[in-house]
């Protein structure tokens, strides 16, 4: 609970699925997702990169589709269905592109790396056959700093690759 | 000769250990697992029950006196619990090692937009920053100066007044006699080159978590390449004995230099936890970690160079560094550019003029180079140029005055391996039957020189790294190490090495790294040194665990030690077949029989060469030994717009011993990656003219995307080092050092004209195309 006493009355209620989880939070109208999933979820996967939309670090999928969660109102969530780095695994087996950026060595630091993850999920569920070129251009705003994106392009096609078979 | 800093007990000969099947395997990362999972811990990750919000606040002006402060109305604001400004902090000069002029809170001055001047702690960010406008500051508004021409002049502002000059390091050294070598020289050339103000940019900002703990005692989690350094001046900084402050493990979210010294807002965090008693999260925002985090140092590099008979006699280097408004590690950035200078190519005469400017800017640090990428973009770019006057090839100049295995360079460095003709060969082989052709086509080619560990760069005799090794009942092994994981894959290198080094299987080893509590004294990462120093140690710990292991098997097999050895996992006697004893079954039987336990440390500290000990640093200096790189690349150019674009980039390295070549490939892409952008799209932090900062986002500071990047070729051109574990070298960071003068050369040889300063945009090549024209 918020210790400053003028909040506690401008909450707005809001329930969504997380990683499948029916999830019921109570949210200010300018809390953005990101801050929700980390602060009040502890869902800290999810990363800060920038705030402002520039670096894709915050990715988030929502009903499959990837989105910022910087920049997207908790709020404005109400009946959707948002997966985060940590629902895409059971714990045990790795989805195909976290797979595939574990063995290729597509991962330096990681801290781009669960935003990376998420944006090809979503690439792949729309186009699961894409060309180098394809995977370049779908990433252009997620930003890396450690890797010049060589080993994580190589790790988008070649979970491309699994996911056909 | 390797020196060896044992504590007590005598070196344990190296035994043979017959199962090397870890080192130079293409493993998967040992971290991969928690960062594709989302569960690696970053700063901003840490849960700490009743955890505050830090937020700094920093000067508006890039001078200026502060009259007073006035917290009384941020601290009555609801959910504020800790305001702090210089009043309540230790007066400890923080910056590079011992030679610091930073106080964490501006006492009386403030030196740049950004410089911190107080700080608040509060229920949550919202209220922070809500606190951080209520602070009322008094500031008498100072001249001030960005450009160190000026900075340097006699009647120019004076930053530091206790320092009466703006210039914060020079070096003056020479080896050989430069004036006879430029009398005596075919022909003498000097040109002038300039670079930006490259900004780090880690996708993970800086900050620090910090929890004061009611036993007096300190916590932190920083983002660090050095967690000892950082314990060691925290300490001092708050004033505590250093067993009471420890620097947890935390994930690293990018470093590249950014990281290595202990930070104003390392000791901003810890007090306003100790004012407060309760933990304290401090992160930048992505705005603040543009302005008012540390930088390059932009630089001006004056080559004067004396050819005779085709070869580089006599090199005099001048260059001026842009310090920002501390000295941080501008005096050995300084001194490293010079000191590189120096071993580029076989040169007999040298010399070095140095200058490390402050001026009212961001702090200019360590940054992934270390001198090497200005310098790296004159040095090539001229040798190009000085090719082109004398119609000689570039490839063949380069071949004939490149350094060799064997050299001692002009300023003493030792090359006990080096395959940088090799490089060359390799680089300019990768783009062979690519030949560009056609109008506006060029390709262009630079070297590239690194350091591998560095003596003395705390102004202290040492390089040192130091490991534990632990084995459990079941034979595992627990490595500690005393440096971080900062995203160049340490960990798993220092498995590979302590499996290999003590015939363990990988996943029975687990590497502990980046707590000071765990490990010695650690000198940390930085100079490319932790594959090679860290390696060493564990390489020695794993022997000493070692000789512990055999030194019991013979007592209990009742046999000769000089029969036993390491073999499939076994101790096995030379001389009785039937012997076999699982390292299993003789850790137990050291644990539960013997009552001992089964460990050995390391501690490594390399012997250098460098003929003069006092040359660039004021400070022993120099590497063990050094990688060699070349970068060739192929670009083409549209005339109209001035806009260019690489085809591929071909890079040759010898690191030594890839001790994981997937690792080795992605430092060499990231290595790219770094000199690329600063050679194009990196705009450089720059000021407007009162004195702020141009860059405060991503959109406007820009940064090569996934669709920018060219293709890029890595051949590692593997070399025999005697020195390291395993013949390894430092690869991390030299190659940053060849793109730009590669790219300025490829465009040179496309359409004609020589671009001088970086970042090379299309713009400046559409003035130079008209100049060229007028
Ligand atoms: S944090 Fe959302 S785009 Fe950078
Ligand atoms: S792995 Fe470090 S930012 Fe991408």
């Amino acid at each position: 609970m918020s210790e400053r006493p003028e909040d506690r009355n401008e909450k707005i209620a809001v329930r969504f699925q997380v990683n499948g989880e029916p999830t019921e939070l109570l949210v200010s109208a300018n809390e953005t997702l990101l801050s929700a999933l980390r602060n009040q979820l502890g869902l800290t996967g999810t990363k800060y990169g920038c705030g402002t939309g520039d670096c894709c670090a915050c990715t988030v999928s929502v009903n499959g589709r990837a989105i910022l969660s910087c920049l997207s109102l908790a709020a404005e969530l109400e009946g959707e269905n948002v997966t985060t780095v940590e629902g895409l695994s059971d714990g045990s087996k790795l989805n195909p592109v976290q797979a595939s950026f574990a063995e290729l060595g597509a991962v330096q630091c990681g801290f781009c790396t669960p935003g990376m993850i998420m944006t090809i999920n979503a690439l792949l569920a729309e186009n699961p056959d894409p060309s180098e070129q394809e995977v370049r251009h779908y990433l252009r705003g997620n930003l890396c700093r450690c890797t010049g994106y060589v080993k994580i392009v190589d790790a988008a096609l070649a979970a491309a690759g699994t996911m056909e078979a | 000769m390797l020196k060896h800093h044992d504590a007590g007990a005598e070196m344990v000969p190296q035994e043979g250990v017959h199962e090397v099947d870890n080192v130079g395997a293409r493993l998967g990362r040992t971290d991969a697992w928690r960062k594709v999972t989302g569960q690696e811990q970053y700063m901003e990750d840490v849960p700490l029950v009743s955890q505050l919000w830090g937020k700094i606040l920093r000067s508006p002006h890039p001078h200026a006196r502060i009259r007073g402060i006035d917290v009384s109305r941020a601290e009555s604001l609801p959910g504020v619990k800790a305001v702090i400004t210089f009043r309540d902090i230790v007066p400890f000069k923080i910056g590079y090692s011992t030679h610091g002029d930073q106080f964490a809170l501006c006492h009386d001055r403030a030196r740049y937009v950004g410089d911190e001047v107080a700080a608040v702690a509060a229920v949550d960010e919202e209220t922070a920053e809500k606190a951080l406008s209520l602070i009322d500051v008094d500031y008498e508004v100072l001249p001030f100066v960005l450009d160190p021409i000026e900075a340097m002049k006699p009647d120019a502002i004076v930053l530091h007044k206790d320092k009466g000059t703006n210039i914060a390091a020079e070096n003056h050294t020479e080896f050989g006699d430069v004036e006879k070598g430029f009398a005596e020289a075919d022909h003498v050339f000097e040109d002038e080159f300039e670079t930006q103000r490259q900004c780090h940019v880690c996708m993970e900002v800086h900050g620090c978590v910090a929890n004061w703990g009611n036993d007096d005692s300190l916590s932190v989690w920083t983002s660090t390449q050095s967690p000892h350094i950082v314990k060691r001046f925290l300490a001092k900084a708050v004033d505590l004995p250093l067993s009471k402050v420890r620097v947890n493990r935390v994930g690293v979210g990018g470093a590249f230099g950014s990281r290595t010294d202990l930070f104003p807002h390392d000791v901003i965090a810890a007090y306003l936890s100790k004012k407060a008693r309760r933990p304290v999260k401090l992160l930048f925002s992505r705005q603040e970690e543009f302005y008012a985090s540390a930088t390059r140092h932009p630089a001006l590099v004056r080559i004067k160079t004396g050819i005779k008979d085709g070869m580089i006699t006599t090199r005099h280097v001048t260059a001026i560094l842009n310090g920002g408004a501390y000295t941080s590690q501008t005096g050995a950035v300084m001194g490293s550019l010079g000191w590189k200078a120096s071993n580029y190519y076989r040169i007999e005469n040298y010399r070095y003029d140095g200058y490390g400017v402050l001026t009212n800017t961001s702090v200019a640090t360590a940054y992934r180079g270390y001198g090497g990428p200005q310098l790296g973009f004159a040095l090539e770019s001229q040798i190009d140029m000085i090719a082109e006057r004398l119609e000689l090839d570039p490839v063949e100049f380069r071949l004939n005055n490149a350094n060799r295995q064997g050299d001692t360079s002009v300023s003493g460095s030792y090359f006990s391996s080096c395959e940088l003709t090799q490089c060359i060969e390799a680089a300019d082989r990768a783009l062979e039957g690519e030949k560009p052709a056609g109008r506006d086509q060029g390709r262009g080619m630079a070297i590239g020189f690194g350091e591998s560990g560095w003596r003395g760069a705390y102004y202290n005799n040492s390089d040192v790294s130091a490991a534990t090794i632990k084995m459990n009942m079941d034979g595992s092994i627990h490595t500690t190490v005393g440096g971080a994981e900062i995203g160049t894959g340490y960990d798993t290198t220092m498995a590979q090495i302590a499996a290999d080094a003590l015939g363990v299987p990988i996943d029975q080893v687990s590497v502990h790294s980046g707590d000071t509590n765990d490990a010695a004294y650690d000198l940390g990462l930085y100079a490319s040194r932790g594959a090679i120093t860290s390696g060493m140690a564990v390489k020695l710990a794993a022997d000493k665990t070692k000789g512990k292991l055999l030194d019991a098997a013979a007592k209990m097999l009742d046999t000769p030690r000089s029969e036993l050895s390491i073999e499939n996992r076994c101790i096995v006697s030379s001389a009785n077949p039937n012997i076999a004893i699982t390292m299993a079954e003789i850790a137990e039987h050291i644990y539960e029989e013997e009552g001992s336990a089964v460990f050995g440390t390391g501690i490594y500290d390399p012997q250098t060469h460098l003929a003069d000990e006092t040359g660039f640093h004021a400070s022993p200096g120099g590497s063990i030994t050094y990688p060699f790189c070349a970068v060739n690349l192929d670009v083409s150019v549209n005339r109209d717009t001035g806009e260019f674009k690489i085809g591929k980039i071909a890079v040759a390295v010898d690191c030594g011993k890839p001790i994981n070549p997937a690792i080795v490939e992605g430092q060499i892409e990231g290595d790219v990656f770094h000199g690329l952008g600063m050679a194009t799209v990196e705009p450089g932090l720059d000021y407007d003219d009162a004195g702020a900062p141009k860059y405060h986002h991503l959109v406007d500071y820009k940064l090569l995307t996934a669709a920018d990047m060219p293709q890029i070729e890595c051949i590692v051109a593997e070399s025999t080092d005697p020195t390291g574990p395993f013949g390894v070298k430092g690869v991390t960071q030299l190659i940053t050092s060849s793109v730009g003068a590669a790219l300025a050369n490829a465009l040179n040889d496309a359409i004609g004209v020589r671009m001088t300063s970086l970042p090379i945009t299309p713009e400046k090549i559409l003035q130079a195309l008209e100049r060229a024209q007028s």
